[in-house]
């Protein structure tokens, strides 16, 4: 494929200069307190939302910076937009940057889709067809946004529910590309592999064995929702063992690589969360947990719960 | 193969999100604003099809926007209940979609929404009553939402350090710098709503449903301050003439002027309200309005 934009050096070396945080927890509102009371034992790192601390100046921004002390902090966003047809947004870059500023985090990710168009935001993690047009759009975003934020993007793949006629690449061509011709990393979230493997019938592992492995800079673990004939990339149930199965691939092709849980619904008390995150220790030690892909029995499957947080107090 | 472009797909599969209808009711408006076909555009398998696809995200989008508001205005949505809640929810979601790449706007125009849309020609005074407080429920918390993300006082030094005493000999020294807290808001609300607000947060943290006989509020004029000190909520009840001075301060008048100019309003003596309000700084810097 040719090249559509000279290569950012500044990237390539900054990609490789990220050392694995280890294993690290999303921080949510609900956790505040008793991340407040009490010394905060078994996470290594926590990962926030971007868009939870912008223009921020509560109790959340209050307890972020305490955390900033003791902890490493990755910045991870969901208004990036990186693959919409509507122009980037600058007003948020710049106010991304100015908590970059603040948090001084080990990296800066966001998702591999589109979130709005024409003005208008869906809130959601939408797909893109995977076609040259979108590789070369997003390649050429990708560079506006490493230039402007002054270091290297991270992007994660999404859950998909439905696949474009006019698709011509495989994701992990798109992202292979992606990666060679911007320098950006990439955030492989497992469980959307197995999300999305399920709902288009492809294999996980054969997609993870494609990816750009030396890029891969943090894997997301996640339990999805069985609903229908679809899986549901709910965010609020305990990691199932398939999903288990392809971290422990992921983690032996990638090598030590920085693990993040999420729950953003129904979420545990801290304790429990990090009970579920120490599971990730024990699959790299070769045991994979026995737990299955749990059923949604109501109506109202909502995929990836954008997370609110609202100040409690 | 469809020869769709980028610009078109995002254009077709976002009309099916946020126009109103069924997904029937919605794929054909998008037909009808970029002549795209479903088929030609997303796969169908043996197990889903296209438009079962496409109704993930098109109800997904929904939900989720209902759950946000449902987790900013969780005390009208204890009041209303959950499905009348959400039936409102999802009319303004269809209605207002969402501008912004942030969430913290989405509630933004939701006390607004629902003033407008209650129901008309209401003779009862208790009828009333109750189609009036969603909105007045909405603004407060929406207010409340912005105190509780907005600049606060807590990283001012003097605000923190010094004693409430010494602020206070301070001020009444010297009070040409006293400014309004960058975190206080004030409204004014048709019901004293204060009250309703206590019961719901009762049955809020008791897991119980509305009791059937709510004490209702009485529609008299009401005037708060919303602010935080030490990032606590805090909400005070204010006399008509504190609601115009505060408001004034908030708009950058000085202390003194803010006087001047609520008196001008009131159409009273400056000197007497000065009394009034020289009496009253003390309190407000204690309550987490005023500071210098």
């Amino acid at each position: 494929m040719t090249s559509y934009i000279q290569k950012q050096p500044f990237a390539a070396s900054a990609i490789e200069q990220i050392n694995p945080l280890g294993f690290g927890l999303g921080l949510r509102s609900e956790h505040y307190p008793y991340l407040m009371q009490k010394p905060v034992t078994g996470v290594d790192w926590f990962e926030i939302i971007s868009e939870n601390y912008i223009d921020n100046y509560g109790y959340g921004r209050h307890v972020l910076e305490q955390l900033m002390a003791d902890f490493p902090i990755v910045m991870h966003g969901v208004s990036m937009n990186i693959g919409s047809s509507s122009a980037l947004d600058f007003d948020y870059l710049e106010k991304l940057k100015a908590l970059a500023d603040f948090v001084k985090p080990a990296w800066i990710s966001d998702h591999l889709c589109w979130t709005g168009f024409a003005g208008v935001n869906s809130h959601d993690l939408l797909p893109m067809p995977l076609t040259e047009e979108s590789l070369k759009h997003v390649i050429n975003r990708v560079n506006q946004v490493q230039d402007f934020l002054q270091r290297p993007l991270v992007l994660e793949n999404p859950s998909t529910y439905l696949e474009f006629q006019n698709s011509s690449l495989t994701e992990p061509e798109f992202f292979t590309q992606l990666v060679e011709q911007t320098q950006c990393a990439m955030l492989l979230d497992v469980n959307n592999v197995y999300v999305s493997a399920y709902n288009h019938g492809f294999c996980p592992r054969t997609y993870i064995k494609n990816l750009p492995l030396k890029s891969i800079v943090q894997m997301h673990l996640a339990g999805p929702t069985l609903s229908g004939h679809c899986l549901i990339d709910t965010h609020d149930k305990p990691v199932p063992e398939p999903v288990w199965e392809l971290y422990q691939l992921a983690q032996s092709l990638c090598g030590p690589v920085s693990t993040l849980l999420e729950w953003d619904a129904n979420i545990p008390a801290f304790p429990e969360l990090v009970a579920e995150l120490n599971k990730a220790k024990t699959v790299l030690a070769g045991q994979i947990p026995h737990a299955p892909v749990q059923n949604n029995h109501q109506q109202g499957c909502i995929s990836t719960p954008l997370v609110l947080a609202k100040e409690k107090l | 193969m469809s020869e769709h472009s980028l610009r078109q797909v995002q254009h077709w599969l976002q009309t099916v999100l946020i126009v109103r209808g069924d997904l029937d009711d919605k794929l054909l408006q998008a037909y009808a604003h970029d002549g795209v076909m479903l088929d030609t555009l997303i796969k169908s398998t043996d197990k889903i099809s296209a438009q079962q696809r496409v109704d993930i995200y098109a109800a997904g989008y929904v939900l989720r926007l209902v759950d946000c508001l449902r987790c900013e205005f969780s005390l009208l949505a204890q009041y209303m209940g959950d499905t009348l809640f959400s039936t409102f929810a999802k009319a303004f979601i269809v209605t207002v979609p969402s501008k912004s790449w942030s969430l913290y706007y989405l509630g933004e125009q939701f006390a607004e929404f629902l003033a407008q849309t209650k129901p008309q020609g209401i003779i009862d005074v208790a009828q009333q009553t109750m189609v009036d407080l969603p909105a007045q429920i909405a603004l407060f918390e929406r207010t409340k939402s912005e105190v509780l993300v907005a600049q606060g006082l807590e990283k001012n030094v003097t605000a923190t350090e010094l004693s409430i005493e010494q602020q206070m000999l301070t001020c009444l020294v010297n009070n040409t710098d006293i400014q309004a807290a960058p975190c206080l808001r004030v409204i004014t609300l048709d019901y004293p709503i204060l009250e309703l607000i206590s019961q719901i947060e009762a049955c809020i943290a008791k897991l119980e449903v509305m009791p059937d006989e709510l004490i209702l509020p009485i529609q008299q004029p009401c005037y708060l301050a919303l602010t935080r000190i030490h990032y606590r909520f805090r909400v005070w009840s204010l006399a008509h003439w504190q609601y115009l001075l505060l408001g004034f301060c908030i708009q950058g008048s000085s202390f003194n002027m803010a006087i001047k100019q609520t008196a001008l309003q009131l159409e009273v003596s400056s000197d007497e309200l000065t009394s009034d309000a020289m009496m009253w700084l003390p309190q407000a810097i204690n309550m987490g309005l005023l500071f210098q």
